[in-house]
């Protein structure tokens, strides 16, 4: 069984209801961030969630590390509901990482006193000098020097910032690693070196990851199944080395066409066609969420949600479109 | 070029705060003239409220005649009745200082940690319930509230579940209080803004109990609402000295600043100037520099200076 | 009943903050120069002009009054407001000697002196028409006699006055339980107001010289001359009566001419306006009361030579000279020098604090750390005192605490005996005449006001003193009196203020002898023109 089973997982959240909201006796209006997401990730595997900005990566990664509840659904580590009390130890296995280091760091400590703050909480350590040799180990494993430790996050560069909250994620020894766009803030060489980091860092602890971007090729880099949200679902899902190469959504192909070229020689591809105006309203609820945006939309996108089909073994796609025409139109995708 | 080599057994024991004072110092620099001259306000009223009781005569016994004007024996003159004005006015700044000191202590001691609460319940009904109670308490003004209760319990020591609280400890009480809502209000929008941080998620993520998560939020929190206690400071040394001018605060022969200035209040016209001009002026001063050194605390966190 | 004087709260507080506003100004080195010194305006010269009749009056008050009946408070802030609109049965002329006023002639007493029979005035009208008959005495005694009424006439009258009543209108006969003398000065002392009105505590309608036109609370009040008046023409066609609280303010008004006649000059400003030119200061020996009941029910002062202790420990000298300036005179007991019964010559405590007796007398009693609190009320000169007080029972070894008391809370202690020591400062005139009714009568068991003193001796010197009709005789019970009241310290002013007003020149003819009876004769004044 899978180390982390994600099982019809919708998150709503509510807004507060307004005056005229109460006046009209109506329910505030919600919004679903995530939308009956069900995803299994193997333990020593990582998955990479890709897709846009809002489509509700991060919710999914709040999810998976208890932050949030989920409004329908539920979602395992290990067995373990990540919504209900949790021991220490349950509550350890999972840990993240997100995009922002000087956000995910008090700013008021220095990184000695983040990365010992839950060693002594789970009494990981037994005394203050024990706890500054771990420390130092925790900053070594992600290669920096143990002087890092009396320095404050204003003090410190991006990549080795988030370098630090990964230190610190470690530090409670977690199985499962949760990093919703650990680079995104980072440039490219210093991506670069977290990427590799992260990598290596899987190898030698034997961690799980459920890595959350919008960055392709960093998912490509890592990643041994990928899943494509789109609007709090999931379109597409597969394993990395058969889903970038052969893309089966047109939402997925669209993402892989706006990814930046790596070689300045190539011209990159037209980008995402912007969602407004949509060629064809999104009639009411209903249909498809991507079909005012989707080249191939057809009336049959209008009558209801496409379910997520296997397409390949282990590849799932939420397109009506059958496969060869799938992939005769895409050729015709402008390029 | 000589170079001084540290054994690193030395400046490893260089302790952090030094450093930390260092490049606070370099990164602070210079203060800007009103911030130093605030500082300079502040150092004289300490110094006055502190040290010169120290030296004074007795404020309250007749060392000199009626209405002496400002002279060797006596710096700032004597009073109506005879006794010594820097005395009386050291000893007045001393309780001022104290009841502004202690009062907003105990405001931001009750009202952090309920602001802070009730910004990490946002939405609640704890918060909810929180802040209504607060506006309450802070639909009455300040002064208003001290009055009342005053009114209520007389300018005396009271009893209170078989504690004696002194008149001084009253005023510090009410005053106290009054401040809650004020200083709740920072607390809490502060930590509304700095819940959403993502050191908090990752902290309860880590499985740290919600009193350290809050711990760490503190540490963020405190400076803004410390530098706003620290103009509230002028503000309870006003209240007090408003209040024992109106003869509601510590009752002679206690002095107090308000009480000075009133009973001066009756000798504007017959040429003792020194009499209301003096504690008039240490008062002002003092309120001013609590304010221009509070402002510039303010500004420098807002600027977002993290050490 | 309101027996102290003080400001109201709402007016205290509100001229408090002003000037604190102005004290931060002022100290701030702004407005702060024409404000110190020289008197500016009429105080300079010596006006010069006419007396005449007509113009307009202007009075400043030290404070407004909460009460307008003058069958309610006997307060001066109520009477010098209320007294050209209202009178007595009998007034007192120039020389203090009380003359029939809406009476027709002195009362006929019965032989056995407990029937009073009094002829009205005839022909006299209330200021709405109504004609003054005896009904209206009748109803304003009846009020002044009933248990349930505000009114501070209550113990002038209560276990004496059996029943009024009126056998034709211009008659009144007044029943009494037992003799009482003293009643006709309670007759030239009590105001006659219509019937109408006795329940009324924001208007007073009488048959006076003024009619009381205007109220503004808290601000002032505008009395306009009544045309029909029974008497000889008052002067002024107006009378603008203004509150203005802070006493240095009334004097700067004063000396810039806003206002003719300023009440309770502050002692420290007495010299600066007795400089002045075109001001006059009268500093009069009046019935005025630094009330200083010891609270003899309890502990420390149940103990007779801890009281003498306390009365030998006093800085007499010391508030005289620093908060009085000089002007009042040396206290010993209640009788001071504008009521009957003083003797100047009779001066068992010192002038000076005499320590060492003091601590002979505090050792002897045996009270053990001895110290209690100092009620005051909340006046610059009696906060002034109570330091002073207390500084010199510091030095004879007693600790003292001071609790100063705005009117209510005062009075409210006074009443429920809550108190170690209370000191207040009361015009007794009013109500009393040259008496001393309202101060003395406390040494009595049975007052509602006793402190807890219990002496037969002087219950029956009190008896005697207000059943007694002869003057001399009354004098000189109240002298006895007072030697017992002093020797068992029982009532311990350390002075006897004087009432001090100070009017502009521009006025002339304020009666003196009204004055001594802390009467202030508006309608009298006649202004330079
Ligand atoms: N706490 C919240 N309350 C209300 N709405 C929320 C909340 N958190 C997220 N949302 C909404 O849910 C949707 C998904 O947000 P989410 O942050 O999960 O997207 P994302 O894929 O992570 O986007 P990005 O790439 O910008 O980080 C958005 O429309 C967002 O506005
Ligand atoms: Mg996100």
């Amino acid at each position: 069984m899978s180390l982390i089973v994600i099982d019809s997982v919708t998150k709503d959240f509510v807004a507060e209801r307004t005056v005229s909201d109460r006046l009209r006796r109506r329910a505030a209006p919600a919004l679903r961030a995530v939308d009956d997401v069900s995803l299994e990730v193997p333990a020593g595997q990582t998955l990479a969630v890709v897709g846009e900005s809002g489509s509700g990566k991060s919710t999914l990664a709040r999810l998976l590390v208890g932050l949030e509840t989920p409004t329908s659904g539920r979602i395992t580590v290990d067995g373990v509901a990540m919504s209900g009390p949790l021991t220490p130890a349950q509550r350890r296995s999972v840990q993240i990482v997100s995009q922002n280091p000087w956000s995910a760091l008090n700013r008021r400590r220095t990184i000695g006193q983040s990365l010992a703050l839950p060693l002594h909480a789970h009494r990981l350590v037994a005394g203050r000098a024990e706890g500054r040799a771990r420390v130092t180990e925790l900053l070594d494993t992600v290669g920096l020097r143990e002087e890092y430790a009396d320095r404050r996050p204003a003090d410190v560069s991006g990549g080795e910032l988030q370098r630090v909250t990964i230190a610190r994620a470690l530090a409670v020894e977690p199985r499962v690693l949760v990093l919703d766009e650990p680079t995104a803030s980072l440039d490219n060489r210093v991506k670069a070196v977290v990427v590799s980091l992260l990598a290596d860092l899987r190898e030698r602890l034997g961690l799980t990851y459920v890595l959350v971007t919008h960055e392709l090729d960093v998912a490509h880099y890592v990643a041994d199944r990928t899943a494509v949200m789109y609007r709090g679902r999931i379109v597409e899902s597969g394993a990395a080395e058969t889903v970038f190469p052969s893309p089966r959504h047109p939402y997925t192909r669209m993402l892989l066409d706006a990814r930046p070229q790596p070689d300045p020689g190539v011209p990159s591809g037209p980008g995402l066609p912007d969602p407004t105006p949509a060629r064809r309203p999104a009639a009411g609820p209903g249909g498809c969420a991507f079909r005012g945006r989707c080249p191939h939309a057809m009336a049959a996108c209008d009558e209801a949600v496409p379910p997520l089909a296997t397409v390949a073994p282990g590849h799932h796609s939420a397109c009506l479109l059958p496969a060869g025409e799938d992939a005769a139109l895409a050729s015709r995708v402008p390029s | 070029m000589t170079s001084v080599t540290v054994p690193d057994r030395i400046s490893g024991a260089t302790p952090a705060w030094r450093s930390r004072l260092r490049s606070w110092a370099r990164k602070t620099g210079r203060p800007a003239p009103l911030t130093a001259a605030g500082i300079a306000l502040l150092v004289g009223f300490t110094v006055l409220a502190l040290v010169v009781p120290l030296f004074a005569p007795d404020p309250r016994a007749t060392t000199g005649l009626p209405l002496e004007s400002p002279s060797a024996g006596h710096f700032m003159g004597t009073d109506h009745l005879g006794r010594d004005l820097l005395a009386r006015t050291a000893a007045g700044a001393r309780l001022s200082l104290a009841v502004g000191f202690f009062s907003v202590l105990l405001g931001l001691v009750l009202a952090v940690p309920l602001g802070m609460v009730a910004a990490y319940r946002a939405g609640s009904w704890l918060d909810d319930a929180v802040m209504r109670v607060l506006e309450t308490v802070q639909a009455l003004p300040v002064f208003v509230f001290a009055m009342f209760v005053i009114g209520l319990t007389g300018t005396g020591s009271s009893s209170v579940a078989g504690i004696t609280l002194s008149m001084s400890t009253k005023v510090v009480l009410l005053l106290g209080i009054s401040f809650l809502p004020y200083f709740a209000r920072v607390a809490r929008a502060q930590t509304l803004a700095e819940v959403h941080e993502d050191y908090v998620g990752a902290l309860r993520v880590l499985g740290l109990p919600r009193r350290r998560v809050l711990g760490e939020v503190l540490v963020n929190v405190l400076p803004p609402v410390l530098a706003q206690g620290f103009l509230w400071i002028a503000i309870a040394i006003f209240a007090e000295s408003a209040l024992g001018f109106l003869a509601l605060g510590v009752q002679p022969p206690t002095p107090t600043l308000g009480g000075i200035l009133a009973d001066s209040g009756n000798y504007v016209l017959v040429d003792a100037w020194w009499y209301s001009v003096l504690p008039g002026l240490v008062l002002v001063l003092a309120v001013t520099g609590f304010n221009l050194v509070g402002d510039a605390l303010n500004d420098r966190i807002d600027r977002g200076g993290s050490q | 009943m309101t027996p102290t004087n003080d400001p109201g709260g709402a007016a205290l507080s509100r001229r408090a903050l002003l000037r604190l506003g102005a004290g931060a100004s002022l100290a701030a080195g702004l407005g702060f120069g024409g404000a110190a010194c020289s008197p500016a305006g009429t105080g300079d010269a010596v006006p010069s002009g006419k007396p005449g009749l007509g113009g307009t009056l202007r009075v400043g008050l030290y404070a407004g009054a909460n009460d307008l009946n003058p069958l309610d408070s006997t307060s001066e802030l109520t009477r010098w407001v209320t007294d050209p609109v209202a009178e007595s049965l009998y007034a007192y002329d120039d020389t203090g000697t009380s003359v029939p006023r809406l009476a027709a002639a002195e009362p006929t007493v019965s032989p056995d002196g407990l029937t009073w029979t009094i002829p009205l005035k005839p022909g006299v009208r209330f200021h709405n028409g109504d004609p003054f008959t005896a009904e209206h005495v009748v109803a304003c005694l009846n009020y002044a006699n009933n248990t349930s009424s505000p009114s501070e006439w209550i113990i002038y009258f209560f276990g004496y006055l059996a029943e009024a009543s009126a056998p034709d209108p211009l008659t009144v006969r007044l029943q009494l339980v037992k003799r009482y003398g003293l009643l006709r000065s309670h007759l030239g002392n009590m105001p006659i107001s219509h019937k109408d009105f006795l329940t009324r505590k924001d208007a007073v309608m009488g048959t006076g010289p003024y009619k009381l036109t205007r109220v503004t609370i808290g601000t002032g009040y505008v009395l306009d001359r009544n045309p029909d008046y029974h008497g000889p023409r008052p002067g002024p066609d107006q009378i603008a009566i203004d509150v203005i609280p802070d006493g240095t303010t009334r004097t700067v008004n004063l000396q810039e001419g806003k206002i003719h006649i300023a009440t309770q000059v502050p002692p420290q400003m007495v010299r600066v306006l007795e400089k002045a030119p075109g001001l006059a200061v009268y500093k009069v020996d009046a019935p005025v009361d630094l009330l200083a009941y010891p609270r003899i029910g309890k502990a420390p002062f149940d103990n007779p030579l801890f009281r003498q202790a306390v009365a030998y420990g006093m800085d007499r000298k010391g508030v005289l000279d620093t908060v009085f300036q000089g002007d009042a005179t040396i206290g010993q007991g209640p009788v001071g020098p504008a009521v009957i019964g003083w003797d100047p010559a009779f001066t068992p405590y010192p002038v000076v604090t005499d320590v060492d007796r003091a601590r002979g007398l505090l050792q002897q009693s045996g009270v053990k750390d001895p110290s209690f609190t100092l009620t005051i009320s909340n006046r610059a000169e009696m906060r002034s005192i109570g330091q002073l007080l207390a500084e010199g029972w510091k030095k004879v070894g007693i600790d003292v605490n001071i609790e100063v008391l705005d009117g209510g809370p005062w009075t409210q202690k006074w009443i429920t005996g809550k108190y170690d020591f209370i000191m207040g400062y009361y015009q007794s005139g009013l109500g009393s005449g040259n008496a001393n009714f309202l101060t003395l009568s406390p040494a009595e068991t049975t007052n509602i006001l006793n402190s807890g003193y219990t002496n037969p001796e002087v219950d029956g010197l009190i008896q005697r003193t207000w059943a007694s009709a002869d003057p001399a005789e009354r004098t000189g019970l109240i002298k006895q009196l007072n030697t017992t009241l002093v020797r068992d310290a029982v009532m311990i002013p350390p002075v006897y203020p004087k009432t001090v007003i100070a009017q502009s020149k521009r006025v002339t003819g304020l009666s003196q002898g009204a004055l001594k009876l802390s009467r202030l004769d508006l309608a009298s004044l006649r202004i330079l023109s």
